[in-house]
């Protein structure tokens, strides 16, 4: 098949243009790659040539890459060996041509894109939003290996390379030209002229390419001495991988790898550095690790283009409403505000909107102060934010966000007062975190307008929020919501509506088992450590303080309400609450009073009154120290339990969804991917027995799902049986 | 011509230059007033026709003040805009130039209003100064440039006060104060008489407050830029004021012999306001409840030294085009730009000479009611951020009409260069 790349020659000058059928980007797929091939064999022979320019027909994309179905599917250490030669193969071939090769970039080049028009003698850049450079495959869990890690480090410098290969991140054309990686930025429109031009510049002075690669590798002084002589160099890699084990604690082999790479292959031939970066690439690319982050990449992708709204009843959000202005009223309204949307900001007193508008431009202010937004963002946004006292002054939101006290009753007069006062077709959603949607529902006149939207705290950062289906919503109210928390920038999943909904109604009880492994002698530093270990952003005592005491306590009831003798409230939250340790106000509610299982000083370190509490009731309690796996795996299995009582309820509807909503939602470390991925990878049956021996142990929460003895005995996995659409 | 409705009207609680409100500009000023105007009424922003905003001293930041506060306001991009100037009624001229628009069939639904920033007026280096630095731009060579170095001299840092010049006539050359000193001496007004009167705008302008009157009109503000608190309510007037604190006081601007003095003059201050406006036809095509109705306006000139009276000339001309006479006036607001000036156009309408003399009419306009006028005080108590005021006072009035269950109303303001300005209002 020879339909991608169209060969045109004219003035001696061949021009290369991709232009993939049927897709909106350019991939470097297997038969893409062999098509290029073709062409460059018999462009090679051609003696009529004087230049080659490589270049897309698309829109907003040069190439985007190569197949990422194509690396899912890598399934053996010499599959990807072989995937990676042919590409290493065809990129040296290009650099090989006996004339000058150019890379016109005028839209995305990432990962294999980006490799390709490293092997070209130059590149350049059309400035503008829809030029990217990146190659971003640390992020999925291999490194590059089409020559990527050779090439980068001598067109950039080291410095740069390992900034561009180890965070994944993209340049733009400007950054790009300033960093070397391209020689020449020109405004989008003119790329293909001003690109002729230069073209014709250099094939007519003979040494054209020459003169410029010269200048590209003028180094100022400060990077010479780093990249050039091998004690800088030594000095650079022992920075780098300092930094990166301290950040991921080698939990990202790829990022090890690259490292790895760019050490070995300073300095040495083109042969030699290819050949270490296949391997490695090898050894990773069929790693589970790998296999993880592509599943991830892809669930994120399906999330995407779930609940999409008919396009006869879209209605765009052109300005919306919090109701309740506090830390999370005023995040949510900078969210709205960050993205150009007017959005105004209730409460029942101004000095409550005050507190609203503080956290926004707090937002903003932290922004600043890490170079992601000028005075002049700040300005616009905090203009975009108004406040209320009144309802009269709400303008006409297309979407209305309550998020006012988690008090049912205060919360159903308020969704039934807003009712009265916006436009037929609003949406309400509700913030609570808690409480029944579907008791909500009943304040409204018409309940199918209604659902819960969950932002996570803090709700600038976390990605995730639950789109909470009542029985009430309207499937166009669920498209509509999952369509503004898009419009965000967030990630929507929609589940039903249950106590605790998804994401906390399977925390808190791990956090709550965390909570009774300390009761048992076992210490608060041990539990949070071999979590933090195992990969979470922080052990589940860690989070309870984040989240503050008296918060985890009110849930933590509620859901023991709810599903009775499996959630049962730790002991420790109990004798607490009989001291009277969870009022307002008091020392131990965790980060936001000073101290809970932690003191926070300048360095934090364990609270030792907790430490004689938890102590105190060890003493009374049978049981003796856990092991080490034991500590993991009582929480983990605990949350596994619930997830699998989710699924079977339909909660959510796939086990990748629950995944992405675990990960997104709690930081579960995204190289496991996700909960019921790490399940599969032990296995049912094993899941079976140890669930069986915790039950023996420690009680009745621990006894088995029927979904996860129907799966040990069937022999399936959670994949398997709820793999979604 | 045609009645125009009022529909919504709001501005922001005014603050004396340099305190709540100095760290707002005027064009965010502008832009919260456009948008809690939006907010509080039906019509969507892309309704609207035009923005049309008043300012006086246009800052350099933001040329066509009115287009950057509408973009701001988060008003569609397809929504024009433009910035007027008349001085102390430009945020009347906004309002009439879209009565003018309606009328002439050119567009339906428009944002008016007016905004300053006299906190944010700023301090501008002399002609001297301003050479010495173009000439060290131009300047290619090191030696050049030191060339120019060398002829810098101190005195040319002394600032020409950007305020005290937008205050200052150029034709008569007087600041506006002594315009002020000229009506008190042709209508001999004491200062004991400004005082009393300046005493009385803080009174009541203090009451009026303590009566949440104004809560209906002011869209509370946050303070930029750290948003710590949110302001509520004026900052002008006080609670405390008595005639012995305000007879301390020296006179300002004729030091020797003058009766004019800070205290019974308008104050220095910040504030934006707005209205939305739209015909009478498509206010009931809408089925809205407007505040009220503009039947009328008109502005007159006279010399530039005697500006104060402008109220009484724009009325007069008013008059002349409608049926109206000032028996028919339940409510009236002249801006206190300054006690002296107020107090001489209660005199002005209520004398024949006057109006024989400088009127071209057989007998006066008709006495104002000082208990019909400016009843919850004005520019003494209040402050008079010169763009913003002329929206404010018909606000104003309409509210204070509906609040007294009556029905028409005037408007008016003197404006500096020697003008005046003059709306006749309707609630019903």
């Amino acid at each position: 098949m020879m339909d991608t790349i169209t060969l045109t020659v004219q003035d001696s000058i061949a021009q290369l243009t991709f232009d993939m059928p049927g897709e909106k980007v350019n991939k470097l797929s297997t038969p893409v790659m062999q098509e290029l091939n073709t062409h460059l064999d018999a462009l090679g022979v051609r003696g009529d040539i004087r230049a080659l320019v490589f270049q897309s027909a698309k829109d907003s994309i040069f190439i985007a890459g190569a197949d990422i179905n194509e690396i899912a599917d890598i399934n053996s250490r010499e599959d990807a060996m072989a995937k990676a030669s042919m590409g290493q193969d065809i990129m040296n071939k290009i650099e090989d041509l006996p004339y000058p090769t150019f890379a016109f970039v005028n839209g995305a080049a990432m990962g294999g894109g980006l490799e390709l028009a490293l092997a070209c003698d130059m590149r350049i850049a059309g400035i503008g939003k829809k030029t990217k450079l990146a190659l971003p495959e640390t992020q999925l869990g291999i490194i590059p290996g089409f020559g990527g890690t050779y090439r980068l480090p001598r067109v950039v410098g080291l410095v740069q390379a390992a900034k561009m290969i180890l965070s994944g991140s993209p340049v733009n054309a400007e950054k790009a030209a300033k960093i070397k990686l391209v020689d020449a930025a020109y405004p989008q429109e003119f790329v293909q002229e001003w690109g002729m031009r230069l073209v014709r510049q250099t094939i007519a002075q003979p040494g054209g390419t020459v003169r410029i690669k010269k200048n590209r590798a003028k180094k100022k002084f400060p990077q010479k001495l780093a990249e050039d002589f091998f004690f800088g160099r030594i000095m650079v890699i022992k920075a780098l991988k300092k930094n990166t084990d301290q950040k991921t604690k080698g939990r990202y082999p790829a990022l090890s790898a690259a490292i790895r790479v760019l050490r070995k292959t300073a300095g040495v031939s083109r042969t030699r550095a290819l050949k270490t970066e296949v391997e490695e690439f090898a050894d990773i690319a069929s790693s589970s690790v790998c296999k993880n982050l592509v599943a991830l990449f892809f669930a994120q992708e399906k999330a995407k283009k779930q609940h999409r709204v008919p396009s006869n009843e879209a209605v765009s959000l052109r300005s919306a409403a919090v109701l309740g202005a506090g830390v999370m009223g005023g995040k949510i309204a900078w969210l709205f505000s960050k993205k150009g949307i007017p959005v105004v900001m209730k409460d029942v007193q101004w000095a409550a909107v005050q507190k609203g508008y503080q956290e926004a431009k707090g937002v903003y202010d932290t922004l600043v102060k890490i170079k992601k937004a000028s005075g002049r963002d700040v300005y616009l946004g905090m203009n975009r934010i108004s406040g209320a006292v009144d309802y009269a002054a709400l303008g006409s939101p297309s979407l209305v966000i309550e998020a006012v006290v988690e008090k049912m009753e205060i919360k159903k007069q308020v969704l039934a007062e807003i009712e009265a006062y916006v436009d037929a077709d609003t949406i309400i959603a509700s913030n609570t975190s808690a409480l029944s949607i579907d008791e909500l529902a009943l304040a409204l006149k018409k309940p199918e307008r209604f659902c819960g939207m969950h932002f996570f705290n803090p709700a600038h950062r976390m990605p995730l929020v639950e789109i909470i289906a009542g029985k009430y919503a309207s499937q166009t109210s669920i498209a509509r919501t999952v369509q503004a928390a898009k419009t965000l920038g967030k990630t929507p999943i929609v589940v039903k509506s249950c106590p605790g909904f998804l994401v906390n109604r399977l925390l808190m009880p791990y956090i709550n088992e965390a909570v009774k492994l300390c009761e048992e002698k076992n210490s608060i530093h041990d539990i949070d450590v071999a979590f933090k270990d195992w990969g979470m952003p922080m052990g589940p005592l860690r989070l309870l303080d984040e989240i503050g005491i008296d918060v985890g306590y009110e849930v933590a009831q509620t859901l023991n309400d709810a599903y009775g003798e499996r959630m049962s409230t730790g002991m420790l939250f109990s004798k607490l609450k009989a001291q009277d340790d969870m009022h307002a106000g008091s020392a131990l509610l965790g980060k936001k009073s000073g101290a809970g299982f932690y003191i926070y000083e300048k360095k934090v370190h364990v609270n030792p009154r907790m430490r004689a509490l938890s102590a105190d009731i060890a003493t009374k309690k049978s049981g003796s120290k856990a092991s080490h796996e034991d500590i993991l795996h009582r929480p983990l299995l605990t949350m596994l339990n619930e997830a699998a009582r989710a699924l079977e309820e339909n909660v959510v509807k796939s086990s990748w969804e629950l995944d992405l909503a675990l990960i997104m939602g709690t930081g579960f470390p995204p190289f496991r991917g996700g909960l019921l991925r790490w399940a599969d990878s032990l296995g049912a049956d094993t899941i079976l027995t140890r669930l069986n021996r915790f039950r023996d142990l420690h009680g009745m929460r621990f006894e088995p799902a029927p979904l996860i003895a129907q799966l040990a005995q069937e022999k399936s996995s959670f994949y398997k049986a709820y793999p979604g659409e | 011509m045609n009645r125009i409705a009022v529909i919504e009207g709001v501005r922001t609680p005014m603050a004396k230059a340099g305190t709540a409100l100095k760290d707002t500009q005027a064009d965010d000023l502008a832009a919260h007033v456009l948008r809690e105007v939006i907010n509080r009424s039906s019509v969507v922003p892309d309704e609207v026709e035009e923005v049309i905003l008043g300012n006086v001293a246009q800052p350099a930041h933001s040329a066509n003040i009115s287009r950057v506060a509408a973009l701001k306001a988060g008003i569609p991009i397809t929504v024009p805009a433009q910035t007027v100037h008349r001085n102390c009624s430009s945020g009347m001229q906004s309002i009439t130039a879209a009565v003018n628009k309606i009328e002439a069939g050119r567009g339906n639904v428009f944002l008016a209003g007016g905004t300053e920033s006299m906190s944010n007026i700023p301090l501008i280096f002399g002609k001297e100064y301003t050479s010495f630095i173009g000439r060290l731009m131009k300047a290619k060579t090191v030696t050049a440039r030191i060339k120019i170095l060398l002829q810098f001299r101190l005195r040319m840092l002394k600032p020409i006060i950007g305020l005290v010049q937008g205050l200052t006539d150029p034709v008569s050359g007087l600041i506006m104060g002594l315009t002020a000193e000229n009506l008190a001496r042709e209508f001999q007004i004491s200062r004991e008489e400004q005082d009393e009167f300046s005493l009385q705008s803080h009174l009541r302008a203090v009451k009026a407050h303590e009566q949440g009157i104004f809560d209906d009109e002011i869209a509370p503000i946050p303070s930029w830029p750290k948003f710590e608190t949110v302001l509520t309510q004026d900052v002008g007037p006080r609670a405390n004021q008595s005639m012995e604190m305000l007879a301390k006081l020296k006179p300002y601007f004729d030091r020797r012999n003058g009766t004019v003095t800070v205290g019974n003059s308008s104050q220095v201050t910040d504030g934006a306001a707005a209205l939305l406006l739209m015909s009478e036809k498509e206010a009931v095509n809408r089925k809205l409840e407007p505040l009220g109705y503009l039947k009328d306006y008109a502005y007159a000139s006279l010399e530039p030294e005697r500006m104060g009276l402008g109220p009484v000339y724009a009325v007069s001309r008013l008059m002349n085009r409608t049926k109206f006479t000032m028996n028919d006036i339940n409510y009236m607001e002249i801006n206190e730009a300054f006690a002296a000036q107020v107090l001489a156009c209660c005199r002005a309408f209520d004398s024949d000479h006057f109006a024989k003399t400088f009127l071209g009419r057989a007998s006066k306009l008709g006495a104002v009611d000082p208990n019909d006028l400016n009843a919850n005080g004005g520019a003494i108590a209040l402050g008079h951020p010169v763009g913003m005021t002329g929206t404010r006072i018909v606000l104003h009035t309409l509210k204070e009409l509906r609040r007294r269950n009556q029905n028409t109303g005037l408007a008016t303001l003197c404006v500096g260069g020697g003008q005046g300005a003059a709306i006749l209002l309707e609630v019903a």
